[in-house]
């Protein structure tokens, strides 16, 4: 799917937030590492594409209306069959509707569940000074609490990602502490390079959360993203 | 031989350069009555730098014929030719008038000290601040403004206020602000350093941070840069030029003003944690800028940037104190808590110390909280530096100490061995303590003398750092005659323990993060 397409769709809807699904494809198509989710409105299309995926899988609510999707009962993580899938598609219907009983409702997304690993947060905003900035930090609780987050403007170079992930209070966990093997910290490099990389191709977006994104000690993937882009 | 055809392909003279090289000046709307405090006097400014000498200097103001006995012209077109540069203090509303007037003068540039534009937050007047840029620019003419102090070019004798040396220096300064311009060089100037051009741009209606960024990159002149920012105009612009020069000189940002978060819409995470302060420094650093925030900060890392503190490469400090051991365990714990180490001696270096200094419940360890005998002070101080683990000594400056007052006999000690025995000074009397300006001035250059010749001889940077009240007066100081003296002698000179730990940390971290981009640290 083209950036382009997404966005005049959106515009067209009257939508500056783009779906996750929406989101995590463009972000694909320009490299940033995403779990990748797939759109599905029947509980048949969705245990099609859990058999393609492979399990364990999550399901989680699309809908322009839902902001907060686990709030409401709109994700289940961990369904390891076919049947955990069926129930699972049918619970997040009905608790979406008790919650948001006016909420249009565009599908539920079925996605790969990836192995747990260390949360980290990279994120975009716009300056008012500065136009796009770029953010990482460690996800979680860390970034709640602690706002334990560093920031470079756009364009981003390998010195900059290099640094911004040495620049952050808790990067020993980044090292692997208590014995855990050091995380990959090329792969967040990189996936901070592409994101960068991405914003400046793409000057609509005004935001972007990778939240989390899980980190191991090879590879990196966002297993949530949303785009806020600009109205027109 | 020289080859003027090869110099001159080397010779790349920046747009803006000859703004700061004018011929001839006038002072459009001169103030005709007694000075009005320090800001806005700018003719009399220019007579105390005896700008005179080298240019053209025409006060206009229709209502007086001559002033301090010079002619004084009625518009800007009656002045000789040519004018380059026109300071404004008229009103806002002659301004359009003057504007005109400049045009048909063919002025190179114009400062505005006349306020009430933009910066008022009415709409009308920036619309008729942006119509007089548009009409100066399509003519050809700069503007620095509105509503600053304009320009100190101490190699072109310009100076926006009174007090400011003639003499020019290394550090390039830019201020949004102009009573922060001045702040920041008469503040310096008492700490020695001077200055190749220093810029108060106000409202960069025109000329703006990022131009005089670029100008200061490439200004032959200027090995360091300096800013006092509020806001930036256009952030794009300013972050390249901030790379650009930041690349080649030490630069020190001093950011005012914290306003609320920058970012235009907050519907992410992201959105939400990003502050307009966290990403100015964030631009800052990545630029490989500095940033200093406060005042205080500012003076001190220029100082650093200009002097042996720039060479410091690791932690651990030599403190050489006296003055008791609770200052000594003050300074170890602001030293500390920078980050910075206070090592102990190696044992032979203790032994040694010993036999200079054979006084009990005096320290010879690690901060050395004694004073030996002169004659072993300098074998001493060098023992210290060249100790294992010191990579920097602090000492306050000890010349002067017990220095009679003139005409008075010297203290009744014999010299030689008895001397040497006692290892504390004799109580001084007050009386004695008041020393001639003269001498205050010579005991800070045998200081920084001292000083000198131990980080010469040993390799070890050499920080001084001030005393206050009693001890300096013991001391036989002055704090601005040793600031200058040992500045002058490229020492770092600070006013507390305390805040020479801090710059050498920061200029640590600053050297750290600047890792992968060219090193402006360099000797020589």
């Amino acid at each position: 799917m083209k950036i382009k397409t997404v966005v005049k769709k959106a515009r067209a809807e009257g939508r500056s937030l783009l779906s996750e699904v929406e989101a995590k494809e463009i972000l694909h198509s320009a490299g940033v590492p995403v779990e990748r989710t797939v759109l599905t409105t029947t509980v048949k299309d969705a245990l099609a594409q859990a058999d393609w995926i492979g399990y364990p899988v999550v399901l989680k609510i699309v809908s322009p209306d839902i902001s907060h999707k686990s709030d409401i009962g709109g994700v289940k993580i961990g369904l390891k069959d076919r049947t955990a899938v069926r129930v699972a598609f049918n619970e997040i219907l009905a608790n979406a509707k008790k919650a948001a009983p006016k909420a249009s409702i565009t599908g539920i997304a079925v996605q790969h569940m990836a192995p747990p690993g260390t949360e980290v947060i990279i994120g975009v905003t716009t300056d008012a000074q500065f136009g796009p900035v770029v953010m990482f930090g460690l996800g979680g609780i860390m970034v709640e609490v602690m706002k334990d987050v560093v920031f470079r403007v756009v364009p981003v170079t390998e010195r900059d990602a290099r640094q911004m992930i040495s620049e952050i209070k808790g990067k020993a966990i980044l090292d692997g502490v208590r014995g855990q093997p050091p995380l990959d910290k090329t792969a967040i490099t990189n996936a901070i390079l592409k994101v960068s990389e991405f914003v400046l191709n793409n000057p609509e977006v005004l935001e972007l959360d990778l939240n989390p994104m899980l980190v191991y000690p090879k590879g990196a993937v966002a297993v949530d993203a949303r785009i806020v882009i600009a109205e027109e | 031989m020289f080859n003027y055809n090869q110099a001159y392909c080397y010779m790349t003279v920046h747009p803006l350069d000859p703004i700061f090289h004018p011929r001839a000046v006038a002072v459009v709307g001169v103030r005709t009555g007694p000075a009005a405090g320090m800001m806005g006097s700018f003719y009399d400014s220019l007579l105390e730098t005896d700008f005179p000498a080298i240019g053209g200097l025409y006060p206009v103001n229709p209502k007086a014929d001559e002033i301090n006995g010079r002619r004084c012209y009625p518009t800007l077109l009656d002045t000789p030719d040519p004018v380059d540069h026109v300071i404004s203090q008229v009103p806002a509303s002659v301004v359009p008038e003057l504007v005109d007037q400049c045009v048909q003068k063919k002025v190179r540039s114009i400062h505005f000290f006349t306020a009430g534009f933009s910066e008022t937050g009415s709409q009308e007047m920036a619309s008729v601040e942006k119509a007089m840029i548009k009409k100066l620019r399509d003519a050809g003419i700069r503007a620095i403004g509105p509503n600053c102090m304009g320009m100190y070019v101490p190699a072109s004798r310009l100076a926006f206020m009174n007090g400011f040396p003639t003499e020019p220096g290394n550090v390039f300064l830019l201020s949004q602000s102009g009573a922060n311009a001045g702040e920041i060089v008469h503040g310096l100037v008492s700490r020695g350093v001077r200055f190749s051009k220093a810029i108060s741009y106000g409202n960069g209606a025109d000329l703006r941070a990022h131009d005089f960024l670029d100008y200061a990159a490439d200004d032959p002149e200027t090995d360091v840069v300096t800013a006092y920012i509020e806001g930036v105009q256009d952030g794009r612009a300013f972050f390249d030029a901030l790379k650009r020069c930041a690349r080649k000189k030490p630069t020190i940002i001093l950011k005012g003003g914290r306003t609320q978060s920058g970012s235009q819409a907050a519907h992410s995470h992201t959105g939400s944690l990003a502050g307009s302060i966290e990403i100015f420094d964030a631009a800052c650093r990545q630029a490989g800028a500095m940033r200093a925030q406060t005042m205080d900060e500012l003076h001190d890392l220029v100082v650093a940037a200009t002097t042996n503190t720039r060479f410091i490469k690791g932690r651990g400090v030599a403190l050489f104190g006296g003055g008791g051991g609770g200052f000594a365990v003050l300074s170890a714990d602001a030293i500390d808590r920078e980050g910075l180490t206070v090592p102990r001696m190696p044992k032979s270096a203790v032994d040694k110390m010993r036999e200079y200094i054979p006084v009990a419940g005096s320290s010879v360890n690690n901060p050395i909280d004694a004073f030996p005998p002169e004659e072993h002070l300098e074998d001493m101080l060098r023992l210290v530096a060249t100790a294992k683990g010191i990579d920097m000594f602090f000492m306050s400056p000890m010349t002067g100490w017990r220095q009679p007052p003139p005409g008075s006999k010297p203290a009744a000690t014999g010299a030689g061995k008895s001397k040497a025995k006692k290892a504390k000074p004799a109580p001084v009397p007050a009386a004695e303590l008041a020393l001639t300006q003269e001498q205050k001035l010579e005991n800070a250059n045998k200081a920084a003398d001292q000083m000198r010749s131990l980080e010469d001889d040993t390799g070890t940077p050499v920080i001084a750092v001030l005393r206050s009240g009693r001890m300096a007066r013991m001391m036989g100081q002055s704090k601005s005659a040793m600031s200058e003296a040992g500045y002058r002698k490229g020492i770092g000179v600070y006013p507390s323990v305390a805040r020479a730990a801090r710059t050498v940390a920061q200029m640590l971290e600053w050297k750290a993060y600047r890792k992968g981009l060219p090193d402006i640290f360099k000797k020589g």
